[in-house]
């Protein structure tokens, strides 16, 4: 019983370890919590899909641009 | 002794090993673990995987003796930004252990590995150029969002990580990390023109 106490007691301090956001605003404080969780836990799932858009505009909005630039990019390791 | 020493090591690589893959699919409850850590195993890890990445991209390139020279200007530079991070945060919030930002930050570096790793393994299956190919085209816009995707896990990373490093708020470390910036920049440019790094390893 005791140690699953202080199982609690060592998961209540880590849960509270830092303060959350207050922006001192409401609404900036929900849009901050919505925007957030989406990066807290699987965040590949926004990620990805975005990153595809991301590059598939990147291609159509500068084109041989976008190409050159990855040959660049590939050069910088 | 020198076997337990190895039996601990061989225990690091294996939280390692997790922690990477949780840092993939629960980034925030992971790095509040990593905030707490005391292992420092795992740094030593982190520093061995990168210094094995060096040797091997710098085998493809310039030789394995610069290879050595890049790892140690990456090691100044991941203490260059630790204490950059402690001391500025440090202004704001005097309960603070530099070992919490050497343990999140090092943490923050998975991607980077991720990034330079497969670029080096790329360099070779497709060496650059690119051609205007439609194959071509398709592999630049598949390496783009590849490259974009790892930049956001990034700094997903390197947020989480101040957060916890620093217990501060979004603002403060908006501030601090648009500092930081303002230092890397320079001494980018100084790596760049210097031919250790052409995109900094941080």
């Amino acid at each position: 019983m005791k140690s699953d106490f202080s199982r609690l007691k060592h998961r209540m301090e880590e849960v509270s370890l830092v303060e959350p956001n207050d922006f001192g605003f409401g609404l900036l404080n929900n849009l901050y919590r919505n925007v957030n969780r989406f990066f807290k836990k699987a965040p590949f799932i926004i990620v990805v899909p975005t990153s595809i858009f991301i590059a598939i505009s990147l291609y159509i909005l500068f084109g041989f641009l976008a190409i050159r630039l990855v040959s660049i990019l590939q050069n910088g390791f | 002794m020198v076997f337990d020493f190895f039996i601990k090591l061989f225990a690091s690589f294996l939280i390692v090993l997790r922690r990477i893959i949780l840092l993939i699919f629960d980034p925030y409850k992971t790095m509040r673990k990593i905030s707490l850590e005391k292992d420092k195993g795992q740094i030593w890890i982190i520093l061995i995987i990168s210094f094995l990445y060096f040797m091997f991209a710098y085998k493809i390139r310039n030789g394995i003796f610069f290879g050595i020279i890049a790892f140690c200007i990456f090691i100044i530079l991941f203490f260059i930004t630790t204490i950059f991070f402690y001391l500025s945060a440090k202004q704001f919030n005097k309960n603070l252990t530099y070992d919490r930002f050497v343990f999140t930050y090092s943490y923050t570096l998975i991607p980077t590995f991720f990034w330079f790793f497969s670029n080096a393994v790329f360099f070779i299956l497709l060496p650059p150029p690119r051609t205007y190919s439609f194959l071509g085209k398709g592999f630049s816009v598949i390496y783009l969002a590849f490259s974009i995707s790892l930049l956001v896990w990034k700094l997903i990373l390197v947020y989480f990580s101040l957060r916890f490093s620093t217990r501060l708020g979004l603002f403060r470390i908006l501030y601090i990390f648009l500092l930081y910036l303002l230092l890397l920049a320079p001494l980018s440019m100084l790596l760049y023109q210097l031919h250790i790094f052409r995109i900094p390893f941080i």
